[in-house]
């Protein structure tokens, strides 16, 4: 029975001894970061009616494993022949990402992230002028009424994060986007969802390109 | 390394951009909202159609200029009012003169975000004098942006 415990005793610490020495070598950066989404204003170069921006969080649950959270705005606002809009919206999204990097150099903190992410918005929008050119009759001019929308979508993103300096990193992300429920009750359908993109599309494909500092919270 | 990497990352971010600023404006079409009209023969006992010879179509309450002007068809393309229920054109052939009453209801819908607004029409029936027209029948009641189809067949003698 002595004998049994001994030898006992000898493996959990070998066990114990070997994990020590794993944790040394492959040393994971454990904390939470803050960070910004370029995404919103890289979009206004593009789009100028867009603006927007987005702040995020990364917290390391797990070695390879992060819950990711997002909240930002985007505002929409554009005068064209047909008609005249306004959008003020802001979005949230929340989810988990994985870090499927199979094999990292020594001491390389870079990451392959796929993730699956919950996504918020809440609008308000509407017309201020809108024209229906009947090219022969009178033409029909009218307003409509600003109304409010909340849109729920899943997204799937994936992409790579790298430390570009000690606890700095940089990461793109390409996003699917599939809209789940929308409670729209106007004729108009958003131009732009906030965090999710072109109003009259359930799928959506957008990026995101993210600059965040760690705060570690373990060595 | 480091700023290798760093460029690296920035070129790859900057290649996703491209097919976001290089997406096409979708075509708004015009004219949607007229009414398609065929003229057919009034002798046959088939449907065959029939052309108008040098003849003028032009609405009126409140008179307009011609959509049509002494010219030969067999299809015309009659736009509907969005101010009233009922739209009036007036077939001119040869000093011959039948008017069309289009009695109509209509629904604001929206096409896309590129095109903004537009109007559906239900054609409720049609009213006309039979000077050189025979009869007229609704065969498509809806005029729907974006569709094609042959609304009403004028009969003429």
């Amino acid at each position: 029975m002595l004998r049994y415990i001994f030898i006992s005793v000898l493996f959990f610490l070998s066990l114990s001894v070997r994990s020590q020495v794993v944790q040394e070598v492959v040393e994971v950066p454990r904390g939470f970061t803050l960070g910004v989404n370029l995404a919103g204003p890289i979009n206004k170069l593009f789009d100028t009616d867009r603006t927007g921006i987005s702040f995020l969080t990364r917290i390391n649950l797990k070695e390879d494993l992060f819950f990711i959270g997002e909240a930002g705005f985007e505002n929409v606002n554009f005068e064209k022949t047909a008609y005249h809009y306004d959008s003020n919206g802001t979005f949230i999204r929340v989810g988990a990402e994985m870090d499927v990097l199979p094999k990292k150099e020594e001491g390389s903190k870079d990451n392959l992230l796929v993730g699956l992410q919950y996504g918020f918005a809440l609008q308000e929008q509407g017309s201020s002028y809108f024209l229906v050119e009947n090219g022969y009759w009178e033409d029909y001019t009218g307003r409509m009424g600003s109304n409010t929308i909340n849109t729920h979508w899943i997204e799937l993103s994936g992409g790579p994060r790298a430390e570009l300096f000690k606890n700095f990193y940089m990461s793109w992300n390409l996003h699917i986007r599939v809209s789940v429920a929308s409670n729209n009750a106007s004729l108009m359908e958003p131009y732009i969802v906030p965090g999710f993109g072109n109003g009259d599309s359930r799928l959506n494909a957008g990026f995101s390109y993210v600059l965040e500092y760690m705060i570690p919270w373990t060595r | 390394m480091k700023c290798f990497k760093i460029f690296l990352y920035i070129v790859v971010a900057l290649l996703w951009l491209l097919p976001a600023s290089c997406t096409q404006d979708q075509i708004c079409l015009s004219n949607q909202h007229a009414v398609q009209t065929g003229f057919y023969s009034g002798r046959s006992s088939v449907d065959k159609d029939t052309m108008l010879q040098n003849s003028s179509v032009f609405g009126v309450h409140p008179q307009r200029d011609s959509i049509y002007a002494t010219e030969t068809f067999q299809t015309m393309f009659l736009p509907l009012s969005f101010d009233q229920d009922t739209t009036i054109f007036v077939i001119d052939n040869n000093s011959l003169r039948d008017t069309l009453w289009f009695s109509h209801s209509k629904e604001m819908a929206y096409i896309s975000r590129e095109c903004g607004f537009t109007f559906n029409f239900t054609i409720d029936s049609v009213w006309f004098t039979r000077v050189f027209v025979d009869s007229v029948a609704i065969d498509v009641k809806e005029v729907n942006y974006s569709e094609n189809f042959e609304n009403v067949k004028i009969y003429i003698y």
